[in-house]
């Protein structure tokens, strides 16, 4: 699937109600071009989280709109959102979200097996995601065999084999050290050229912003630099 | 912030998780503390069930010969040496040379006896006690004395009546004239005095002499020079109605203390482990003896003491294991939801040791909850149960038997908690040291360890039912509680293995669900420890607790058959004149005599086997009345009474029409010789006549003389069934004839017979015998040349023969050739079960007099049926029936009480509630571990299930999988538990049934309901599924929380 056009308008969530609510997006508008990688940046708590999570249909708003292409996300029933996870949209996390008894191979076809996908398809596609991010030696090793750095690998080869129109990678490189972390960025943003994938980055790291198309700053909900 | 603030709020924080802890803890301290306190009661029931055996069983016997004069100090010195046996009942029988009675045959003998202690076991029926003869120098020729009832209607002699005794031994010696002042009956027959005058509950014994008495003379007449020397036994009965179980040691001491006084007393040795030296008699008894089943009785009360005792620990073992299992469950489970709390204090530099110190507080409140619920609750749970003694009262808390049940379990609860806290939280800090942990435990053959040494426990548990094996050893104790763990760890190393597989199937399917259980479930196996464990527990403690119920059920079944014989039995105990109108009484209860047989019963010893019961019975009834238990039989029962049928031939008799209620004889005696000896009175003859089951009674018919006469014999008390015959006519003649007619040359003449009035044609049917002990008229006689003859194993064995082996069985002066048809483990009622001959009484009737015996033998051996055994058709209704007209001396047993009353025993019922009571705590515990373990399970998936979802998986199918996943861990577990459960059972069971302390025969046979077994799996995977179902519905559905889970802010 080739990159679709992200179009967020006027985004509303509140967590809570009175006075320990609190307003987590507040009227965020945005538009990502397909095949863009966009950083989103900001300090912990500013929001970055909640407006990957709206966009991915994680969350719901408490007001605006998400476009996927022609899908209204923020309009979806719950089936749909899961089907919406299940092929146009992938997640990387920072806390890599593997499971710890699957090995790498296993982890990265769990998307596939969710689909359904031929077992032959399956295999095929899943070692070609794992090269693609460059842990071909390592299908059969386990989440604690492996350095951080590479764990995210698998994060995001899994990401990838779902072949997204839209990847949300939400700090993937929070728990890497600076040299690892510029390295999956790089990789992030060579696959995301490769693939038109639109994508959509939040950090924090000033240093890795500059693998990014574009960044966007997010302080207390609202969207402060679009530039 | 204070301690107890701060514990208070810990606690609080987390109230699922402090109940579940709460919860385990409580339900095990009560549990096992209520299965203490009944263990104490159940153990003093079994102690007293072990002792209560009849007297005899329980007597201090001394035996020896004493001269006139002797008595008094030996008496007073044998009762010195009894006296620690206090409250002991001591009796004290002399017997004497038997005498013959003036005017009556050689064959007739009188038993003298002199007997301390009568008026207290028996009854004056007439007349009045003995008195002493007045002091003399020379010998007495009056005596008074008392015949029993039965004797004295023998003898035709009533109080104010006489009877001159002959000496025996020098026929010139003058004779001793008997007075009789009275007649008695025994109060009870099993008093023990009655082993050491057994004549006196028949009054009569015919073999190849008759004895009539006991002659009973007043105490200490003996010690004048009414006899020469006299056989005295003293029998000391002690009451051990108050023992208990704390004071068998003592009563055991005591026992040993009074054998090793009279075997010093009469110079005996010392062998009770004191000394081995015989010393010189003090007293002047000759050839002693001393003799009692004291200590063994003592040391097999002891035995059931503390097989009671082990039996209980055992399930405590069980259960205290198990709730120890469900409080790691609970206690990891509150640990993992501190473990914020936990990280948050080890940043702030918390050292271990102040987590442990809180960890300990916790614990120690929740102990202290356990242990006052069980104080409060667990003597109200063991009066539930075991239905006696108080509910509660605040004695209870003097009751060193609680503390020491409650302290051990709260102390190890508060040792679990905190180490559980501890571990889990050092181990999700070190997640890969653990499971290095885990598989080294695997690896290193802790499973196989366990196993082995379990089985090995088990082997010393089943020789436990060794007498003499009286220790409790640790090992023996926990053997369940090793098999359990070890085949628990087996299964922790086999279920993976079959959930590979599993995972393996589902990776090769495109879908996710049945490879994601699989992987989860086989690479997460030591994660399920917990739940394998406790459903393990709680499904091997139920299969124990329902094997352990239906086993009794039917070991009770089995031995009160075995006691009884049949049904009904109805033993006469003392004889008296009622003897066919008790045998009528059962077969009308009945209503039909094929469900009843006559049974006649004898001890003899076979070679080197002492004590075989010798039973006779009609085997055409026995086919219906006995039942066998099949597996102590060689072939169906059926057969084998079949076996014992097929030698039946009883020969000819005399056939009468009907039932007759009366036949009436004309006949009389020709003497060819001299007959001037002979009187005109003539002498008593008596009529053989045989009813259909073949079993032939003799009827007195009076005197037949020199001159015709016509004679009647009432039949109608006989409870005779037709077809009747006459089958013999005997008269025994009396010694002086022979004194007087050296040559004798009698022949009986029987002229005609007439049933009811009926002439009955004679025909040639009973042919004229005669010899120096009597003439008689005798049918032709069966033509069976060996009775077929069923045989117990032991005396098969001992005899070493076998089916178609032939044996020789004395009987009086005969010997009967029997055959062995058929070998059988035990044969019923039998006094030692493994040694018995059962025959087809007609059989052996109509053989005993083919085969005769010598001239000492009268005409034919009259074997009469002490006992009736018989299978109704509504057992209920013929007891009562019986019961309503048993005449005195008889007395009924019924199969069917017998077992109701010793399923009502302390024991067993104490022992089937405390199991159930066990199994309802097992049940308990397991849920609360399993909604425990299924919690932090939850809450350990939670992240990857938030993955899932992200990835695009329907929550309900992630909640669907984990729940599939424990229900296949409960339902594999399940079968596994089963296995192991059905293994403990066999092993275990056996010593609980054995815990009444009646001999188990036929041996135990494990019975394991497959039905309610079945239930009881299905409930409790239904149950533990839908707890675990509930349980994980509750997990959080906060996603983007769950997905943050872990990261760095």
């Amino acid at each position: 699937m080739t990159g679709e056009p992200l179009r967020v308008r006027e985004v509303h969530r509140t967590f809570g109600s009175g006075e320990t609510a609190v307003h987590a997006l507040r009227g965020v508008s945005l538009d990502v071009a397909p095949g863009e990688l966009v950083a989103l940046r900001g300090r912990s708590g500013s929001g970055k989280t909640s407006l990957l999570n709206v966009i991915g249909g994680l969350d719901r708003p408490d007001a605006g709109t998400v476009h996927l292409g022609d899908l209204e996300v923020t309009t979806m029933t719950d089936a749909d959102l899961l089907a919406l996870r299940r092929g146009p949209v992938s997640y990387v996390f920072q806390s890599f979200g593997l499971v710890p008894v699957l090995t790498a191979r296993e982890n990265v076809g769990v998307p596939l097996r969710l689909r359904a996908v031929d077992p032959a398809e399956r295999e095929r596609r899943v070692t070609e995601a794992l090269e693609h991010v460059g842990l071909g030696g390592h299908t059969e090793h386990r989440p604690d065999e492996l350095s951080g750095g590479q764990q995210q690998r698998v994060g995001l080869a899994r990401a990838l084999v779902a072949e997204p129109g839209l990847l949300l990678a939400d700090e993937p490189t929070g728990q890497l050290d600076s040299e690892t972390g510029r390295d999956i960025m790089r990789l992030i943003a060579r696959l995301a050229k490769e693939r038109t994938m639109t994508t959509l980055v939040t950090t924090h790291d000033p240093a890795l912003l500059a693998v990014a198309d574009r960044v966007v700053e997010i302080a207390d909900g609202h969207l402060v630099d679009a530039g | 912030m204070g301690g107890a603030r701060l514990l208070r709020r810990r606690l609080g924080a987390h109230p699922v998780a402090v109940a579940a802890i709460t919860v385990s803890v409580l339900a095990s301290l009560v549990v096992v503390t209520a299965l203490q306190l009944l263990s104490a009661r159940i153990t003093d029931a079994g102690v007293r069930s072990a002792l209560d055996v009849p007297p005899v069983d329980r007597s201090v016997v001394v035996t020896g010969s004493l001269r006139p004069g002797e008595l008094g100090a030996t008496d007073a010195a044998v009762r010195a040496a009894l006296a620690p046996l206090a409250g002991a009942t001591v009796t004290r029988v002399g017997t004497a040379t038997s005498r013959g009675i003036a005017g009556r045959g050689s064959g007739d003998r009188a038993a003298l006896a002199d007997v301390e202690g009568l008026r207290q076991v028996a009854e004056l029926t007439a007349g009045r006690w003995p008195q002493r003869p007045a002091t003399s120098s020379a010998a007495p020729r009056r005596v008074e004395v008392v015949l029993p009832d039965a004797a004295a209607t023998a003898l035709a002699v009533a109080p104010g009546g006489s009877l001159d005794l002959t000496d025996l031994v020098d026929p010139q010696a003058p004779r001793v004239t008997a007075e009789v002042v009275g007649t008695f009956r025994p109060r009870d027959a099993e008093d023990g005095l009655w082993s050491d005058l057994p004549l006196a509950l028949d009054g009569v014994v015919a073999s190849d002499f008759t004895s009539y008495g006991p002659f009973v003379v007043a105490p200490g007449t003996f010690d004048g020079s009414l006899v020469g020397t006299s056989t005295v036994t003293w029998r000391a009965v002690p009451d051990l109605g108050d023992v208990r179980a704390g004071g068998l040691a003592g009563a055991g001491a005591r026992a040993d203390d009074v054998l090793t006084r009279l075997r010093a007393l009469t110079g005996l040795p010392t062998v009770a482990g004191v000394q081995a030296s015989a010393g010189p008699a003090t007293v002047a008894l000759r050839s002693p003896r001393v003799a009692s089943d004291l200590p063994a009785l003592v040391d097999g009360a002891t035995v059931v003491g503390d097989r009671v005792r082990v039996s209980l620990l055992t399930p405590a073992v069980l259960l205290v294991l198990l709730g120890s299992v469900a409080l790691v469950g609970a206690a990891a489970l509150l640990a993992t939801l501190r473990d914020g709390e936990t990280r948050l204090l080890r940043v702030r530099g918390a050292s271990t040791r102040r987590l442990a110190g809180l960890a300990l507080g916790d614990a120690v409140v929740v102990a202290v909850v356990g242990v006052l619920g069980a104080v409060l609750v667990a003597p109200v749970v063991t009066r539930a149960v075991s239905g006696s003694g108080a509910w509660w009262s605040a004695t209870v808390l003097r009751d060193a038997t609680l503390w020491r049940a409650l302290v051990p379990p709260a102390l190890l609860a508060v040792a679990v908690t905190v180490a559980t806290t501890l571990w889990v939280g050092r181990s999700r800090e070190d997640a890969r040291s653990r499971r290095a942990g885990l598989r080294l435990a695997a690896g290193s053959g802790l499973d196989v360890v366990l196993v082995v040494l379990g089985a090995l426990a088990a082997v010393q548990l089943r020789r436990y039912d060794a007498v003499g094996q009286r220790s409790v050893d640790p090992v023996t104790t926990i053997a369940p509680a090793l098999v359990v763990a070890g085949l628990s760890v087996l299964a922790l190393r086999l279920l993976p293995l079959l959930a590979r597989v599993v995972a393996r199937w589902g990776a090769r399917r495109p879908g996710l669900d049945a490879a994601w259980g699989g992987w989860q479930f086989a690479r997460r196996a030591a994660t399920q420890a917990g739940t394998l464990l406790l459903v393990l527990l709680a499904v091997a403690m139920g299969t124990i607790a329902f094997g352990h119920s239906a086993t009794v059920g039917r070991a009770v079944a089995d031995q009160s058959a075995f006691d009884t014989g049949a049904p009904l039995r109805v033993v006469q105990q003392v004889a008296g004149p009622s003897a066919g109108a008790t045998g009528a009484l059962v077969d009308r209860a009945a209503g039909d005599p094929g469900r009843v047989t006559p049974v006649w019963r004898t001890s003899l010893d076979l070679g080197s086997v002492e004590g075989v019961t010798v039973l006779g019975m009609d085997a055409r009834a026995a086919a219906r009345v006995l039942r066998p238990r099949p597996d102590t039989l060689d072939a169906p029962w059926a057969e084998v009474t079949g076996r014992l049928l097929a030698g039946r031939d009883l020969g000819d008799g005399l056939a009468l029409p009907g039932t007759p209620r009366e036949v009436s004889v004309t006949a009389k005696f020709v003497a060819t010789g001299s007959s001037s000896a002979v009187g005109p009175e003539g002498f008593a003859a008596s009529l053989a006549v045989r009813d259909a089951r073949g079993i032939v009674t003799s009827v007195p018919l009076g005197a037949v003389g020199p001159e015709q006469r016509t004679l009647t014999a009432d039949l109608s008390r006989l409870g005779l069934v037709a077809p009747v015959s006459v089958v013999g006519l005997s008269v025994p003649l009396p010694d002086f004839v022979y004194f007087f007619v050296p040559e004798p040359t009698f022949e009986l003449v029987l002229t005609s017979l007439a049933a009811d009035g009926t002439d009955v044609p004679l025909g040639r049917v009973l042919a004229p015998h005669s010899d120096r002990a009597g003439l008689w008229l005798a049918a032709a006689p069966g033509r069976t040349s060996a009775v077929p003859a069923v045989v117990t194993r032991e005396v098969a064995d001992a005899l070493r023969t076998g089916r178609g082996g032939r044996v020789t069985l004395p009987l009086g002066l005969r010997e009967l050739p029997v055959e062995v048809v058929a070998v059988v483990d035990s044969l019923p009622t039998a006094q030692r079960p493994g040694r018995g001959v059962l025959l087809d009484l007609p059989t052996v009737e109509a053989a005993a007099e083919r085969v005769g015996g010598g001239s000492d033998v009268r005409s034919r051996l009259v074997l009469e049926p002490q006992e009736w055994w018989a299978a109704p058709a509504d057992p209920v209704q013929a007891a009562s029936a019986v019961r309503a007209g048993l005449p005195y001396g008889t007395s009924l047993e019924v199969e069917d009480e017998l077992a109701a009353q010793r399923l009502r025993d302390p024991v067993n019922a104490g022992m089937r509630s405390a199991m159930l009571l066990v199994t309802l705590a097992s049940v308990l515990l397991a849920g609360v571990g399993f909604a425990a373990s299924t919690a932090a399970l939850g809450r350990a998936r939670r992240h990857e299930n938030a993955v899932l979802l992200a990835l695009g998986s329907p929550p309900e199918r992630i909640r669907a999988v984990l729940v599939l996943e424990r229900v296949l861990v409960v339902a594999v577990t399940v079968v596994v538990g089963l296995v192991l459960g059905v293994v403990a059972a066999v092993t275990v069971v056996p010593l609980l049934v054995g815990g009444d302390g009646h001999p188990q025969v036929p041996p135990v046979r494990v019975e394991l309901p497959a039905g309610l077994l079945t239930g009881y799996v299905l409930l409790l995977v239904l149950a533990l599924s839908a707890v675990g179902a509930a349980v994980l519905r509750s997990t959080s559905r906060d996603l983007a929380g769950e997905l943050r889970w872990g990261e760095s802010p």
